[in-house]
């Protein structure tokens, strides 16, 4: 359909591009480097961004734009119907069974009615085009509405890209929507509410779409959590963040109606929010949109839509659905036994799969038509879209009053899984929105800076440990192979021998001997081992994912060159180019440095950043002891000055030891410059002052005492590096092995920073456990009593 | 005449760690109907709520919902109530009467929300072995009362009453495959084969009296709560079904909650919060007829 210029009545034309290859290149790059594309080391292929838009006739966007305003009318009606009076039953429009038999019906959210008086907020409707037919309503997505984040996201990529294209095709902006959603949001808070506190409920940092989720938060300026960091009390939703328990007025979901609720809305096993529908039907909370909608997206609705649209609204229905069969009906259900080979099932269950009968055997085949008649009610069916077809995904917000249609889209294309276009609509005759300004007014400005959700904290913690260890692991991998080229002698020395031991230490390899190169080559390269250089900056990655609300873009940016970095290391033996490793260790220390600029440049210093800094000063600390022990580790004698030096180069304190001591290397100069120098940011004692200036710094989560304890665990570590003395500690580590040598001083300290660590995750991050580790739920369900009966004749 | 009995019904969990937030709802609250009045229900716990609502839920029965907001690591939930229970002149009216069929025709023409009863939950999902067990009771042309009496009879001649042989997760598939259980998979059982032919079937949870009335045999077993089922019959009312001890619109049971099945009318549920989550159980329920009615 590539064509000319845009026509009033063309559904979707795309904008053609002479550059194409160069303009993909370039694409990737970006949502690369908002490490949307995929924050993870081993996808390479994912969502991508085709970076042609897709533009919209006037005449074809007003169609689809009063067609996705009707819908969302409409599904409200119907919601506040059928979890009402259920008139729509009663009158015969829709079959009881639809709602009845359907898994999808909420019994506990009906007969009352949602804080906000509607049950609908964001909707998002998926249509094609037909020729002969217009825009076709295929889904109604209510439960989750995704995507969002994405469409915005494209958006801003494209805009970046091409604005010229933007000016030229008069492309109406988004910005409008996104301020109509938030006060549309914030207007569904509970009656009386001053200043609301809305939250995205995602289902999981775990989850693949909650960075999309995240993304939609950074732009509306919400927190995002997940279940376990909410909790119900006294009738109330609260945030569990790092400052105490804060109440949630609204909660924006991106879950499922199932296993919302552990005693209400249960799933499979213990998940969801215990008390959120006891909440929500007290009015203390809204959430939206509304427990139960997931009735709505029901495929078996499809055949009813014209009638209800008439009934509810007395108005006909803008656009026709797929064409859609509900097995319940006996005339629906032969006319799908008759072409059941071209359809496609949808099981009456929201979770159910859904079935391409195209692909199907003939066994297959007779088995669902058996299946269809054992239980008509459960299936609907409906012709698939062929390949090739483009399918664009709009977007509604209503505030109980009315409905914002979002100036765009989300395109993609049948059987291109991943890839998506942004719309383009043109300013025109056409528009019945006039963007005009949206204003927040009327709400007490509060500053959430404080408010931090405990997982997004831990996250932090964990991305602060893991950028230090990255780095830790680089710049030592760097000094051995400085070093190991340097060594012109065939056996290695024992100096080089206590370094590639400190590689395999950091990288948690048994202690394999081994020629230097091999050592640094495995601790670079193994893909599998937890703490090698992949494995290291694969968590990283994903801990940056998880806390993505919280990070500027710019950090995205330098994290993505890591990740490219790691993957050019990959590609090649480092025993055959060693100038390429090397390289490319530079290259990523450069690019961890401006990572932690951005940290410390851009980032506000609320409680998430002091976490981030703890969880860094914490690794820093603990890895320079543990370097300081592996090669210094007491033999008798002088210690090398190969072993001093790397010591220095791997500690970053070189050039200030050159600067400061015009002579020699000497042992109690090293390790005051490296353990005790309060000035050298590099420095275990300025570590430990940074780690007392954050805990000093982090709210007070009121669990006990536990605070004070960590605090005055870091203040006591503080005070006894401060009062170590360089001159006795060299004595003691030449003398060796007399009195509490600089080993123990050294364990002493490891010990310290273990004991501080582990308080830590118990003040702060009690309730979570480490990423990696299966999760111990913390909601169990209580066996529920069984009803024995007494055995009891007539 | 009628009579006045005293309900106690205990619970009482212990937990293995202490247990710092818990949810619970309760059904527990004995329902008003034409044939028993509710002359009083109170619910206690200890520790004490930090949260109580009551509400009513979609089939009108009376929900608790608390949570226990300090740090515990034993809960005692003691709900008591007086009920006046009515002898009902025979709830086996005019609706039983016809063919079952027409029962089943009207249940499927039926637009109303009691047309849930007519489909599968999740404790009583039918299968074709549930169909065939159900068929020899559903003779055409039968009357609804003899088809169901006869269905209530069956399940009880043919399964054994065997505290342990099920849990609370069993499903009526399974219950059938065994033949053995407790009242509520009875109750499930029946759920499914009336259900089977079309027949609109509740799940009824309440009490049953163990004191005989004068002149019967003593009837056996400890007081607990009880289970069984309900069909909508023609003219729109309900006739109860005790498979358990084989009786047709029982005179003596005391109804607390209805539903699908278990799932919707379970007595006591809950979530906590704890370190480590485990937990055991311990139920006591005493039934008294009190002499002087409270009036």
């Amino acid at each position: 359909m590539i064509g000319s210029g845009p026509q009033a009545s063309a559904p979707l034309v795309v904008v053609p591009r002479g550059d194409l290859a160069e303009l993909h290149a370039l694409t990737r790059r970006r949502l690369r480097s908002r490490g949307l594309a995929s924050p993870r080391l081993d996808h390479h292929v994912s969502r991508t961004l085709d970076p042609r838009p897709r533009l919209i006739g006037a005449d074809s966007w007003r169609e689809l734009e009063a067609a996705t305003e009707q819908r969302l009318r409409l599904i409200s009606a119907l919601a506040d119907d059928l979890y009402g009076a259920q008139r729509t039953i009663r009158a015969g429009i829709v079959a009881a069974d639809i709602v009845f038999a359907n898994p999808g019906y909420a019994l506990a959210a009906h007969g009352w009615q949602p804080a906000s008086r509607h049950r609908v907020a964001l909707a998002a409707f998926d249509f094609r085009h037909e020729p002969g037919h217009g825009w076709v309503a295929v889904a109604d997505r209510l439960t989750a509405p995704t995507e969002l984040g994405r469409t915005l996201e494209n958006r801003e990529v494209l805009t970046q890209l091409l604005p010229s294209d933007l000016q030229q095709h008069r492309v109406r902006r988004l910005g409008h929507f996104q301020a109509c959603l938030r006060r549309a949001l914030n207007a569904m808070a509970p009656h009386g509410t001053d200043s609301p506190r809305v939250l995205l409920l995602s289902p999981g940092r775990a989850h693949p779409g909650h960075g999309e989720l995240a993304e939609l938060a950074r732009l509306l300026g919400y927190t995002v959590a997940e279940a376990t960091d909410l909790t119900v009390r006294h009738g109330q939703l609260f945030l569990s963040s790092l400052a105490g328990l804060e109440p949630v007025h609204v909660l924006g979901r991106f879950v499922p109606d199932r296993g919302a609720d552990p005693l209400e809305l249960p799933g499979e096993g213990s998940t969801g929010i215990a008390g959120i529908v006891a909440a929500a039907r007290r009015g203390t909370v809204t959430v939206a949109n509304a427990l139960g909608i997931g009735l709505l997206e029901s495929a078996a609705l499809g055949p009813s839509w014209p009638a209800l649209c008439h009934h509810l609204l007395g108005e006909e229905l803008r656009t026709a659905d797929a064409d859609r069969w509900w097995c319940g009906d006996d005339g629906h259900r032969a006319a799908v036994h008759e072409r059941l080979a071209t359809l496609e099932l949808h099981p009456l269950a929201p979770d159910g799969a859904v079935i391409d009968a195209r692909h199907a055997d003939q066994a297959t085949l007779e088995e669902l038509h058996r299946r269809i008649d054992a239980r008509p009610t459960m299936w609907s069916a409906r012709v698939p879209a062929p390949p090739g077809t483009t399918m664009i995904r709009t977007y509604a917000v209503f505030d109980g009053v009315e409905v914002t249609v979002l100036p765009g889209g989300f395109a993609t294309e049948v059987g291109q899984a991943g890839v998506s276009a942004d719309v383009w609509v043109p300013h025109g005759e056409g528009s019945r929105f006039v963007d005009l300004p949206v204003r927040l007014s009327g709400l007490h400005q509060v500053d959430f800076a404080d408010s931090l959700p405990s997982q997004a904290g831990e996250a932090m913690y964990l991305l602060g440990r893991l950028l230090e260890r990255a780095e830790a692991v680089v710049r030592l991998c760097r000094t051995v192979l400085d070093r190991a080229e340097q060594e012109p002698r065939p056996d290695m020395p024992p100096w080089l021998t206590d370094l590639t031991d400190a590689v395999d230490r950091i990288t948690g390899r048994p202690y394999g001997g081994g020629a230097a190169v091999d050592t640094v080559d495995e601790a670079l390269r193994d893909p599998i081992r937890h703490d090698a250089l992949p494995g290291t900056v694969s968590q990283l990655l994903s801990c940056a994912a998880s806390a993505r609300e919280l990070l500027s873009m710019e950090v995205w940016d330098g994290l993505s060159r890591v990740r490219e970095s790691v993957q050019q290391l990959a590609e090649h033996d480092l025993r055959i180019d060693i100038g390429m490793a090397r390289y490319q260790l530079d290259r990523m220390l450069g690019d961890l440095a401006s990572v932690s600029g951005v940290i410390h440049e851009s980032m506000v210093e609320g409680p998430g950043w002091h976490l981030l800094d703890l969880g860094r000063r914490l690794e820093r600390a603990k890895q320079l002891v543990s370097l300081l022990g592996t090669l210094l580790h007491g033999g008798p004698g002088p210690v090398p000055d190969e072993t001093l030096e790397a010591l220095l180069t791997t500690g970053v304190s070189l050039v200030a030891y050159r600067r400061r001591h015009r002579s020699d290397l000497e042992l109690d100069a090293v390790l005051a410059i490296l353990l005790l120098d309060p000035s050298n940011p590099r420095s275990v004692r300025h570590a430990l002052g940074r780690l007392v200036t954050d805990l000093a710094e982090l709210p007070d989560p009121q669990r006990g005492d536990g605070r004070a304890a960590t605090y005055g665990r870091a203040k006591d570590l503080h005070d006894f590096v401060a009062g170590l003395r360089a001159d006795a500690l060299a004595n003691r580590a030449t003398a060796g092995g007399n009195g509490e040598g600089l080993g123990r001083t050294l364990l002493r300290i490891a010990t310290g920073l273990d004991e501080i660590g582990e308080a830590l995750q118990d003040v702060y991050l009690r309730h979570v456990t480490m990423a990696r580790l299966p999760r111990d739920a913390a909601a169990g369900r209580l066996p529920t009593t069984s009803a024995p009966a007494p055995g009891y004749r007539r | 005449m009628s009579v006045v009995y005293q309900v106690r019904h205990e619970t009482h969990y212990r937990y293995d760690s202490e247990v710092s937030l818990a949810h619970n709802r309760a059904m527990l609250t004995p329902r008003r109907l034409v044939h028993q009045h509710l002359l009083s229900s109170s619910l206690s716990t200890q520790p004490d709520t930090g949260y109580r609502d009551t509400f009513i839920d979609v089939f009108g029965n009376t929900v608790q919902s608390f949570s226990i907001e300090r740090p515990h690591r034993e809960l005692i939930i003691l709900a008591e109530s007086l009920v006046e229970v009515h002898p009902r002149a025979g709830q086996l009216s005019l609706g039983g009467i016809p063919p079952w069929e027409h029962c089943a025709e009207l249940a499927h023409d039926d637009a109303g929300p009691e047309r849930i009863f007519c489909h599968d939950s999740p404790f009583a999902v039918g299968t074709p072995e549930i169909a065939a067990y159900a068929a020899p009771s559903f003779p055409p042309g039968r009357s609804l009362a003899e088809a169901v009496s006869d269905l209530t009879s069956r399940i009880h001649r043919d399964f054994v009453y065997q505290p342990g042989a099920t849990t609370i997760g069993t499903p009526a598939a399974e219950v059938l495959h065994r033949r053995a259980g407790v009242c509520q998979d009875f109750a499930h059982l029946q759920l499914a084969c009336l259900r089977s032919v079309g027949l609109a079937a509740r799940y009824v949870s309440g009490y049953l009296e163990t004191r005989p009335p004068a002149g019967q045999a003593r009837l056996t077993g400890a007081d607990a709560s009880h289970a069984w089922c309900s069909v909508r019959q023609l003219d729109g009312t309900w006739l109860d079904l005790d498979p358990t001890n084989d009786l047709i619109g029982p005179s003596s049971h005391i109804t607390v909650a209805w539903g699908r099945d278990y799932g919707d009318v379970a007595p006591i549920a809950g979530v906590i919060f704890a370190g480590r989550v485990g937990s055991t159980l311990k139920v006591a329920v005493d039934i008294t007829r009190v002499d002087a009615p409270a009036l």
